[in-house]
């Protein structure tokens, strides 16, 4: 009993992780999830006051001091949201110059996140939007702040995205002096890796506190130009000429609510 | 007229049921009860569970199950990893129970802590033999907090959710093996 359970658990992840039965695994997996969403949405929003009285318990302190920083930027951003339009208008006028592609550009559609993972080892949410709204594997999703993650599964109303500090996500970023990297989440918790892509170029001078956005290069999975996050720290390993890097992510992927699938593909 | 249902069929849809419950619960609720940024396992709780109540060979069968749920309910993973980790701690939590371990439920936080460490070792060899770097990715540090605050929320729920299984698992051979052991040892 316990060997055939065995057996058919390896045949499983040998389906599965060589790709050969992975789009039927796929679409079992994606069955199930379309069964078990509305369930989820229902008992989530019953249990949510809940979920919020146990996580106010615990992490009291921690929201006190976040709520005092989060006043205090707010009246920094009072102050500069005069400024901001201007720059906007500035920036608008100089992409329309530039010919380039923007997000505002591209058709999206607004979801609400329905589902939060659980998972210790990932992280992902579930959205309200899928096939039906023209969500497709593959499109970025982007939420207030710049990149928020990618769709990776969908079903025909709801689709599965991987947040952008999953382990397995990876963007393309455009760095100082004509250089590229890549961003890649690290697991549960805020920040990503950033790795310098070698070239002819000089190799690039990372700085703390620089912004760092989607390179959108050729084949790239995202378009370019959405912000992904901050610079915090920058070091050189032994022996190595390229720096690395952690982001800190503008997406603060814990709070999301609602995020902006852009109905986009490579070109 | 309704067939009638034998008691080892009875207590399959009463497992069945209990397991549908677990997973709800965890991909419900799972992340709102997150302790450091840790959401706790109630898959490998209920496959810790499983054996406790059940013996080896439900035990392995309830944490197959209770993982190939959680592998269905996740993307980034190949379907499988859980089923066979929950499965081999549900087997080895079932062992012990029915050879080395007594009766009685003041043994049980001890087994929901030493089964959850025993869990996340095994669930790092299987993903690492099936070339998941998901589950390293996030470093020591990190697999060390989870394994803390999973293994705290176990052995603080394995009494009530391994007396639930032992009333939904009555009629399953192990079952009720364990409980012919139990009474012999008792009496």
């Amino acid at each position: 009993m316990v060997a055939l359970l065995v057996l058919v658990s390896l045949t499983l992840i040998s389906l599965d992780a060589s790709g050969r039965g992975r789009s039927t695994l796929q679409g079992v997996r994606g069955a199930f999830n379309a069964v078990l969403a509305p369930v989820q949405s229902g008992i989530h929003a019953a249990l949510r006051p809940v979920g919020n009285f146990f996580t106010g318990a615990v992490d009291y302190g921690r929201l006190q001091a976040e709520n005092i920083r989060l006043r205090t930027e707010l009246d920094r951003l009072r102050a500069t949201e005069a400024t901001s339009a201007f720059y906007q208008q500035q920036a608008d006028q100089v992409l329309a110059l530039q010919h380039l592609p923007f997000v505002a550009g591209i058709p999206k559609v607004t979801a609400q996140i329905i589902n939060i993972g659980s998972s210790n080892f990932s992280a992902s949410v579930t959205i309200d939007r899928g096939r039906s709204a023209g969500v497709l594997v593959g499109q970025p999703v982007v939420a207030a702040g710049g990149l928020a993650g990618s769709v990776v599964a969908v079903t025909a109303h709801t689709a599965t995205v991987d947040l952008i500090t999953d382990p397995t996500f990876v963007v393309g970023v455009s760095l100082p002096d004509h250089n590229t990297g890549s961003a890649a989440g690290q697991g549960p918790g805020d920040s990503m890796r950033v790795t310098v892509v070698p070239a002819s170029a000089p190799v690039p001078k990372l700085a703390r506190g620089e912004v760092l956005s989607t390179s959108g290069l050729q084949m790239e999975l995202f378009p370019p130009g959405i912000p992904v996050g901050r610079i915090a720290t920058v070091s050189v390993p032994p022996g190595e000429l390229e720096p690395v890097a952690t982001v800190t992510p503008f997406v603060n992927a814990a709070r999301l609510g609602y995020v902006d699938v852009l109905l986009w593909s490579p070109q | 007229m309704v067939p009638a249902v034998s008691p080892a069929n009875a207590a399959r849809l009463r497992i069945a049921a209990v397991l549908l419950c677990g997973i709800v619960v965890q991909t419900t609720f799972g992340a709102d009860l997150r302790i450091g940024g840790v959401a706790p396992d109630f898959m490998l709780l209920l496959a810790v569970a499983g054996g406790l109540a059940a013996g080896p060979g439900a035990g392995a069968f309830i944490g197959f199950s209770a993982g190939l749920l959680a592998d269905l309910s996740l993307t980034a993973t190949p379907l499988g990893v859980y089923a066979l980790s929950w499965c081999l701690v549900g087997f080895a939590v079932g062992w012990a129970r029915l050879h080395v371990l007594p009766e009685g439920r003041p043994v049980q936080p001890l087994v929901g802590l030493a089964a959850t460490a025993g869990g996340m070792i095994v669930l790092l060899v299987v993903g690492a033999l099936s070339g998941q770097g998901a589950f390293t990715a996030a470093g020591k540090t990190w697999l060390v907090r989870v394994g803390m605050v999973e293994a705290v929320w176990n052995a603080a729920l394995v009494i009530p959710v391994t007396a639930v299984m032992r009333r939904a698992a009555r009629g399953t051979s192990g079952a009720d093996r364990l409980g012919r052991t139990d009474a012999l040892v008792a009496g």
